[in-house]
């Protein structure tokens, strides 16, 4: 069987100067021969991590400082993939969970959580973004924040593609991090977190008054505003300190073959780190997180059968 | 008899607060404020929406099935009701809502159809709006197509759907040059549901294919359209200039 041989420079890439390679200072880290094809029914693997969509204009929502670099990205992305079909190749996208911020309240006076209609709908650039997304055939997977979607069609806990694993990284955590839902006490937890992000849209609706803040500025306690751009890339080596459950969990189920022997790389998100480690278990295992698509973060991951990436797109 | 009186005064104020308690249900369905409806910008609505029968419609002052979305934004620009409320199916006014855990709601997001209710002075008014794409629409091979381009209309036939936003038509679209940006009308030839359909975002891929966009939700075209509970064909904000 032929192997679709692609390098992540010259046929993802192309010369879009917006596109940064962030993992292995700036270079593709390549995969081992004997592992390849690591993917079975695609050329091109895109991983878009946690996004947060919240209702645009809102103090609590952060990715709209990213929402015009995502469309610029989506396109990019759009015209790569027409071209392969062209030629009987598949460029595959996967947004891999949180791509909305469902945990925050609606502005109905339900009193619940918001949804994702609420959301697409605040503003146009929402909309289109979403609705590009289902026209490049985006696979879903649910995160933490957007648990709820577990129900409907087309969202998975997990995907394996080739030997490539794909998770959102919350089954990592523990009960006591409060975002797992999986585990003891996510539900009074969650109650407890939209709770206090209700008393926080009010004193938000305060500072704007007071002209403390911006109407449209970003407000969250302890959510890092996106309004400022962050391009950088964390060393490698914080990852295990500041994610030690992401961290030994998934490499964990990357030596002992959780999730079938072919299993050879695992991308998660979750975390907002990009991070790339190509040295587990003696270099027999890649793990790589995807970073964010919000808090001023634009990172996404990429995989051909020959190389893999963490990257990020520029803003304008 | 002292009891009888007390019993008498606790029973007229206990009536009394029900008559209170019933008075303001009733302002609160009724007396609730009246959503003041804006005129669309014109110029704007001329310029996206080419077509002749909504333009006649908009100078009409009637908001009819087919009208792009942003037009009912901009009617009801000031109105703080609750929009975009996720129903099942175009006419369906339950909202499309699963409730788990503590009072946590979800929608399914593939569906995306959705209604807007008002409350105006001509009587309450319900549109319904939805993402469109040919197969949602039911588009077939045989429905007429007219593409329209700056100041001209090409038409063709439909020939069949490639994917749910891709379609070839039978006869070339000569004048309209590749990847431009057109409106597309298709006059369906059998469909029981749409006699017309409106497409706001085509790109002219060749000669005899047309891509449909990802589209703006303010461009979501307008579905159904009621008044006081009972179908309309048009909702009248202004009588016709």
């Amino acid at each position: 069987m032929e192997i679709s041989k692609m390098k992540i420079k010259d046929d993802f890439i192309q010369g879009n100067d917006r596109i940064k390679i962030l993992s292995n200072r700036g270079k593709p880290t390549a995969i081992p021969p004997e592992w390849q094809p690591v993917l079975d029914s695609c050329s091109i693997l895109i991983v878009i991590p946690d996004m947060h969509m919240y209702i645009h204009g809102e103090n609590l929502d952060n990715f709209s400082y990213g929402a015009d670099a995502m469309l610029h990205f989506l396109s990019h992305c759009g015209k790569l993939k027409k071209k392969l079909a062209r030629n009987g190749k598949t460029l595959r996208l996967y947004q891999t969970g949180d791509i909305y911020e469902l945990r925050f309240p609606s502005k109905s006076p339900t009193g619940s959580n918001v949804g994702p209609g609420e959301i697409t709908l605040s503003d146009s650039s929402y909309g289109k973004i979403v609705n590009t997304l289902d026209s490049l055939r985006t696979h879903y997977i649910y995160g933490n924040h957007d648990f709820e979607l577990r129900h409907y069609l087309g969202y998975k806990f997990f995907a394996n593609e080739g030997k490539v694993h794909l998770e959102h990284g919350f089954a990592a955590d523990k009960w006591s991090d409060f975002s797992n839902p999986k585990a003891p006490l996510w539900e009074p937890g969650q109650f407890l977190f939209k709770t206090a992000r209700e008393i926080e849209m009010i004193l938000s609706k305060l500072l704007v008054a007071t002209s403390i803040i911006q109407p449209d500025e970003h407000f969250a306690i302890g959510v890092k505003s996106g309004k400022t751009e962050r391009g950088n890339y964390p060393s490698p080596s914080t990852y295990a300190t500041k994610h030690p459950n992401q961290s030994k969990y998934y490499e964990k189920r990357l030596k002992t073959n959780k999730d079938g022997a072919k299993t050879k790389i695992c991308i998660i998100a979750h975390t907002h780190q990009p991070y790339l480690n190509a040295n587990v278990d003696g270099g027999k295992y890649i793990l790589a997180d995807a970073g964010a698509w919000t808090e001023g973060r634009s990172d996404f991951a990429v995989v051909t059968n020959e190389e893999i990436a963490v990257c990020r797109y520029k803003r304008k | 008899m002292k009891n009888l009186e007390k019993f008498r005064a606790i029973a007229g104020m206990f009536l009394l607060f029900i008559v209170i308690a019933v008075m303001m249900q009733a302002c609160i369905g009724g007396c609730a404020s009246k959503c003041a409806i804006h005129e669309p910008d014109a110029e704007n609505f001329r310029s996206k929406v080419p077509s002749s029968t909504l333009q006649a419609s908009f100078s009409e002052g009637k908001l009819v099935p087919g009208m792009p979305y942003f037009v009912v934004q901009e009617m009801f620009q000031e109105c703080g009701n609750r929009r975009g409320i996720p129903v099942a199916s175009v006419g369906s006014r339950q909202e499309l809502k699963e409730v788990e855990g503590w009072n946590r709601q979800s929608y399914d997001p593939n569906i995306k159809v959705y209604m807007d209710k008002y409350k105006t002075e001509f009587g309450e008014l319900a549109v319904w709006y939805r993402f469109q794409d040919f197969y949602r629409m039911e588009v077939k091979a045989g429905d007429s197509f007219y593409a329209y381009w700056q100041d001209s209309i090409k038409s063709s036939l439909i020939d069949y759907l490639t994917d749910r936003d891709n379609v070839m038509v039978q006869s070339s679209l000569t004048g309209i040059p590749d990847d431009a940006a057109c409106f597309g009308e298709i006059r369906h030839l059998d469909n029981p549901k749409y006699n017309t359909t409106y497409y706001y975002e085509l790109t002219k891929v060749d000669s005899i294919t047309l891509y449909l966009e990802p589209a703006d939700p303010d461009y979501y075209p307008i579905q159904k359209i009621e008044v006081n509970g009972e179908p309309e064909e048009f909702f009248q904000w202004r009588s016709a200039k």
